[in-house]
């Protein structure tokens, strides 16, 4: 492995491959031989467009070598070769030599006269490969963002693909089936493939033509195109859910079907770039001057022009009973005509209005005005989710989300932490009364009085089955018996479906809207919450939010720790319940750790060191004389220590277990180590990360945040490290590989530098008991063992306890007894949690010293003349 | 019965194999699981070279290779 001379970084660096994305595609039969490339007419594109051809060309050349001179082994080399003008196309594509039996060959396709202006290769099973450096890129990655699923996204490739719930999620905001053609193919280099076309009318056909809508809080199914409504009406099931009113037989068409005008969205979304223009006394309707930059590829991208376009259209609808939604619902879905949820709030004249209002400092940033801007599309309130990187600010768009509807809120998230969070931002960027906005979770359970409010829970509060307490069974009778108008989910990937399902349809609702940063689990489930919730409204691009300051950039490094031989002959031979203690508590791990530790702590990094392991966690904590937080850390000991980590300049590592994964937010850290990790698990990856994204230091000149993850060489942890990479990996992060850590042999008081000491440990690992890789509450079990290991150096003085043992009798004198003699007992390695609150004392008792005149003489001679002089004062 | 010369030279034949210290333990551990003729090492030399009976280089390398592949991660392509 090669090493890098540059003392800037003193680490190895070994570059992986950062996507691999040509490397995903599924075999494609392709029935024709592989006929004669097209070469580019260099003029031919003027002729389609005479603004775009040659100079664009140049430009994207230009800047396509620039890329790869900064990016030497990056997928830079492809993009090259494909922009050699007047090159053999044929072997472009992927770079040529690279073409084997997965990849898609697109050779036998022709290509447009003017296809280096256009971005995209299609080929015929919906994968879509957007040239990210194009000049049209930006505006075709809008397009594709709500059209198709992003599969993976480094710098200069991107990979999509199209499918039947991402064209769905597009027919639910409100783009038309025609439209997508259309812009697919403009944007595409080769002719659309025909299986594709057929593909995408089959897969919209009936997607997003029925909409059910609450409208003055009865339930009506509208469409736009009235042969689905007759559909519908001649439907067993949903004929008998049918709403027949009399006041409206007159209005009534054919089939008692209503007409009414298309909606359109009038409103502003507060805080947006366009509702701050309207203050300022320009015209709201030209708000399109942003927008106008993407007029190349035609008004059908922008999602408000699409609606205009066919304002013509009447849109038809009947109504249900309310109390069959539920059946109305699956019906629909049973017989492939699913129905849209949708809120018209601002017709809602029945639930009261909530005085909520963003706070005119607050200021959204452009992707989440995109987001909010996908779910109010039409003027009514869409149920969906939309994904946003940790750190983006979720809670603001859920908040901003929150004001437009102006109903009452109920929000949900996963700990009683968040809760508190999430209130605090309420209050923060919101005008709403701190009366009309009230938490729900174990310690505080209260109720709002007035029409209207909000109110934060938890999942687990509202799911909990089985027995509750008095004042909780009556907060939630509350929540029953109310209608909310939003329903707002936070981290709505980790719940389960079950649990969801429960939270959901337990309340009646108008509109839901589920934030997360990671639409990604292990298991399958991630397909309910399409069913639960709604599609996904938006997601948001990683490495763009990071290039604009956002998110901090990070900088991501996989270091290969080799096991040491005795180590890893226990690993072989141990059942893997305890492999996981083994490869975590492996010394070269830990003076790994030590090593990044140190270094980052010199630079002025503030490091956050993770591990799932609660064993490990404690044993590297205090063997590098660090503190730590775990699920069994009393809170007030918590709050010492993040504090402290916060403010104090000499505490800048702290250790922390799974509980530090969310909700934990520490916008100092720079730094972020990793020594054990849930198996797997792409999500927990992501949620890490999060932690060190929204560093404060983010905006400064050449910031990088750091990310490493380290691993045991020849363990199953390569395998598992692998697949967790898998999110970030196709969020466009690259991970280095670090095979040897620089000057890690020259650092000065390296733990277990020789085979004794690293033996000790070994023993140590293998003879704690298989409980010890749970999460589970050692910390008085630790503060035990401390009393345990003084007293055996002890002379014995009784039997154990039990009596089992036999009696020992000898004489001393009584200091020895009493452990005063001779042996006196020092803790070697301190747990540096004590310390904190070992010094927290000392400086309280410091403090109530000075309130009585303070401790010198000086001081205690000026104080009591003061308390003379203040006596004459108040005396006449 | 057949006089049994306790002096008797045997000779097999035996390959030196050079690996990491990784690669041996996985390699004791293999040997570790057999018992009686089956088992292929001869000497285990020092922390990076062990001798093994020839005959089994073959399988030795196949099921050392089999072992490594257990970490090494394939991306699902359905993913």
């Amino acid at each position: 492995m090669s090493r890098s001379p540059s003392p800037a970084s003193s680490l190895d660096f070994v570059d992986s491959d950062p996507s691999g994305s040509e490397d995903e595609y599924q075999p494609v039969a392709r029935p024709k031989a592989p006929p004669k490339p097209q070469k580019a007419a260099g003029g031919g594109g003027a002729a389609a467009r005479p603004s775009s051809g040659i100079k664009i060309n140049l430009t994207a050349l230009q800047r396509a070598r620039e890329v790869q001179a900064a990016h030497p082994a990056d997928t830079g080399e492809e993009a090259y070769e494909e922009y050699q003008p007047g090159e053999d196309e044929e072997g472009g594509f992927l770079g040529g030599e690279v073409v084997g039996p997965r990849v898609v060959d697109l050779s036998s396709e022709s290509l447009k006269a003017d296809h280096s202006s256009r971005p995209l290769w299609i080929d015929g099973s919906g994968n879509i490969i957007l040239e990210a450096f194009a000049p049209l890129a930006s505006a075709a990655q809008d397009f594709l963002i709500a059209v198709a699923e992003p599969v993976s996204r480094p710098t200069l490739i991107h990979e999509y693909r199209i499918t039947k719930p991402s064209l769905h999620a597009a027919m639910s905001v409100g783009l038309e089936t025609n439209d997508i053609i259309e812009v697919l193919s403009r944007l595409s280099k080769i002719p659309l493939p025909r299986k594709l076309v057929e593909r995408i009318r089959d897969w919209t056909s009936s997607y997003g033509k029925i909409k059910l809508v609450l409208k003055h809080n009865r339930y009506w199914l509208e469409s736009s195109v009235p042969e689905y409504l007759q559909l519908l009406l001649k439907d067993e099931v949903i004929k008998t859910c049918r709403v027949h009113r009399e006041e409206e037989d007159a209005g009534d068409v054919t089939f008692g079907v209503e007409q009414v005008s298309k909606p359109k969205r009038d409103y502003l979304i507060p805080g947006t770039e366009e509702a701050r223009r309207a203050e300022r006394g320009e015209v709201a309707g030209g708000a399109g001057g942003e927008r106008e930059r993407d007029d190349v590829i035609g008004a059908v991208i922008g999602i408000n022009e699409t609606d205009e376009l066919d304002e013509d259209d009447a849109v038809q609808s009947f109504e249900v009973a309310g109390e069959k939604m539920e059946e109305v619902r699956r019906r629909c879905k049973d017989i492939d005509l699913p129905a849209l949820e949708e809120y018209d709030f601002r017709n809602d004249h029945r639930n009261a209005d909530l005085d909520i209002q963003l706070k005119p400092m607050t200021v959204i940033r452009p992707y989440q005005e995109t987001s909010l801007s996908k779910m109010f599309g039409n003027g009514r309130a869409r149920s969906g989710i939309i994904v946003l990187p940790c750190g983006a600010g979720k809670t603001l768009v859920g908040i901003t989300a929150a004001c437009t509807i102006r109903k009452s809120t109920l929000v949900l998230c996963t700990s009683a932490v968040s809760v508190a969070q999430w209130k605090q931002q309420f209050l923060l960027f919101s005008n709403i009364a701190e009366r009309n906005i009230c938490a729900f979770t174990q310690g505080e359970k209260e109720i709002f009085h007035g029409p209207a409010g909000v109110v934060i829970s938890t999942y687990s509060m509202i799911a909990k089955t089985g027995k509750r307490a008095h004042d909780a069974e009556k907060v939630m009778a509350f929540l029953r018996s109310r209608e909310w108008g939003f329903l707002l989910l936070d981290e709505v990937h980790v719940v389960p479906a079950e649990m969801f399902r429960k939270c959901v349809n337990g309340f009646k609702v108008h509109a839901k809207l589920g934030l997360t940063a990671t639409l990604v689990r292990e298991d399958d489930k991630i397909g309910d919450l399409g069913y639960l919730i709604g599609p996904k409204l938006y997601e948001a691009n990683w490495m763009d939010l990071a290039k604009n300051g956002h998110i901090a950039t990070v900088q991501c490094a996989e270091v290969w720790c080799p096991m040491t031989p005795q180590f890893y002959r226990e690993y072989l031979r141990n059942p893997s319940r305890k492999r996981i203690l083994l490869h975590a508590m492996n010394p070269n791990k830990m003076q790994a750790a030590q090593f990044l530790i140190n270094y980052h702590e010199s630079r002025g990094d503030k490091v956050i060191v993770f591990s799932d392991n609660v064993f490990a966690l404690e044993e590297y904590a205090i063997k590098l004389g660090k503190s730590f937080i775990h699920g069994g850390t009393p809170e007030g000991e918590r709050l010492r220590i993040l504090s402290r980590f916060q403010h104090d300049p000499h505490l800048n590592t702290i250790f922390l277990s799974k509980v530090g994964d969310t909700s934990i937010d520490l916008p100092e850290a720079t730094c972020l180590i990793q020594i054990s990790s849930h198996f797997g698990s792409r999500r927990q990856e992501a949620q890490r990360l999060g932690r060190i994204l929204r560093a404060k230091r983010r905006n400064d000149e050449g910031f990088n945040a750091f990310f490493y993850s380290l691993v045991s060489k020849d363990t199953q942890e390569m395998f598992y490290s692998s697949k967790r990479q898998g999110f970030l990996i196709d969020q466009g992060y690259a991970f280095k590989v670090i095979t040897e850590l620089h000057g890690i042999d020259k650092m000065e008081g390296l733990v277990f530098p020789d085979a004794a000491s690293q033996l000790s440990l070994l023993e140590k690992v293998l003879s704690t008991g298989s409980e010890s890789w749970e999460t589970a509450d050692h910390y008085m079990r630790l503060n035990g063992k401390h009393q345990k290991a003084a007293s055996s150096k002890q002379p014995r003085l009784s039997a154990p306890s039990g009596g089992a043992g036999p009696a020992q009798r000898f004489a001393a004198p009584l200091e020895h007894l009493s452990g005063g003699l001779h042996m006196s007992y020092q803790e070697q390695n301190k747990s540096v949690n004590k310390e904190l609150a070992r010094e927290e004392r000392a400086n309280k008792k410091a403090r109530v010293g000075q309130g009585q005149g303070g401790s010198h003489a000086i001081f205690r001679k000026r104080a009591t003349e003061l308390a003379a002089v203040k006596k004459r004062m108040n005396g006449p | 019965m057949s006089y049994h010369d306790p002096y008797q030279v045997k000779a097999s034949n035996g390959t030196l194999i050079t690996c990491d210290s990784a690669a041996k333990q996985i390699l004791i551990h293999l040997d570790a699981q057999r018992d009686g003729p089956q088992k292929f090492i001869i000497r285990d030399v020092d922390d990076t070279h062990v001798l093994i009976k020839s005959i089994y280089v073959d399988m030795v390398r196949t099921s050392l290779q089999e072992e490594l592949e257990k970490n090494t991660y394939d991306q699902d392509p359905a993913l």
